[in-house]
């Protein structure tokens, strides 16, 4: 097969995914390693953010230990796609060696991010590793829906962590938040594309 | 000849066939079916004489077409950069 063609390398992982869900095989997996975060989403899932994190999350983290157990656990299952998440997964600071487990066990490291915390040291950092792809969340395309969703100024510097992917981690994913006012603005349209030109998506 | 699989390739079995994500030189995807598994399997530890009897043993083929199978796929993982021979 060329490795110029990729429509059959495409079709080669469908059809993997087909037949890991028929032998219910659970080739995707996402583990949440953190509650905490360094936003405070209005639409948060993990706990009401406007408030202090509930004594049950702060007190029952699983250990460094445990997630390297569930990593493996996983992969061991079937597992062959695993997410890192949050709250925020670029808190943790044992991030680099979750990553490192997945590698070493023959799967793909992916992480879900809202992409603050990225820096051209950090991604680097991380594709040394063996992260092999990011999603990154955007709460809207402006400071303005930040700061009615999130947090005021956290925008720019999320822009600021996706220009730093633009070398090190060769696919990431941008996942956007649709607020109502954004239907009304048309340059929405025209600036993720500006930001993700030249990537592989 | 013995040979040596890449360490750093992304691999899982998914019902009898094996996928390959090689991230790094081919980047690339790959998927070796229920007879390149046997194959993959045994490549490490066995010469291609001790593979192909164990093919003889385990699927029901004749030692030529056995022998023009096994040449032609462990040839086609070499310049895949998938596997490298034992120095």
């Amino acid at each position: 097969m060329s490795k110029h063609d990729p429509a059959p390398k495409l079709g080669l992982l469908a059809q993997s995914q087909e037949q890991a869900y028929q032998n219910c095989q659970p080739l995707n997996a996402t583990i949440e390693i953190t509650m905490g975060c360094n936003l405070a989403c209005q639409h948060c899932y993990n706990f009401d953010r406007s408030k202090a994190m509930p004594s049950e999350f702060k007190n029952n983290s699983l250990s460094d230990t445990e997630i390297h157990g569930i990593l493996k656990d996983l992969i061991k299952e079937g597992a062959f796609f695993i997410n890192l998440s949050g709250g925020e997964a670029l808190l943790h600071p044992s991030l680099d060696q979750f990553i490192q487990t997945i590698v070493q066990e023959k799967a793909i490291a992916r992480l879900k991010s809202n992409g603050l915390l990225l820096t051209p040291k950090r991604c680097e950092e991380l594709a040394q590793v063996g992260l092999q792809g990011i999603d990154i969340t955007l709460y809207g395309m402006s400071d303005e829906s930040y700061q009615i969703f999130s947090r005021k100024g956290a925008y720019s510097q999320a822009i600021e962590g996706i220009k730093a992917l633009k070398r090190p981690v060769s696919r990431f994913m941008l996942i956007i938040f649709f607020i109502r006012p954004m239907f009304m603005n048309s340059i929405f349209f025209l600036q993720p594309q500006n930001l993700i030109n030249g990537h592989s998506l | 000849m013995s040979y040596k699989k890449r360490s750093d390739l992304a691999l899982k079995m998914i019902g009898e066939q094996l996928v390959i994500i090689d991230s790094k030189i081919g980047k690339a995807v790959h998927r070796l079916n229920d007879v390149g598994v046997f194959i993959w399997d045994h490549i490490e530890a066995s010469s291609s004489e001790e593979i192909l009897a164990k093919m003889m043993d385990e699927f029901e083929v004749d030692e030529a077409e056995a022998r023009s199978d096994l040449k032609q796929f462990v040839a086609e993982l070499e310049a895949l950069h998938l596997i490298e021979k034992k120095q």
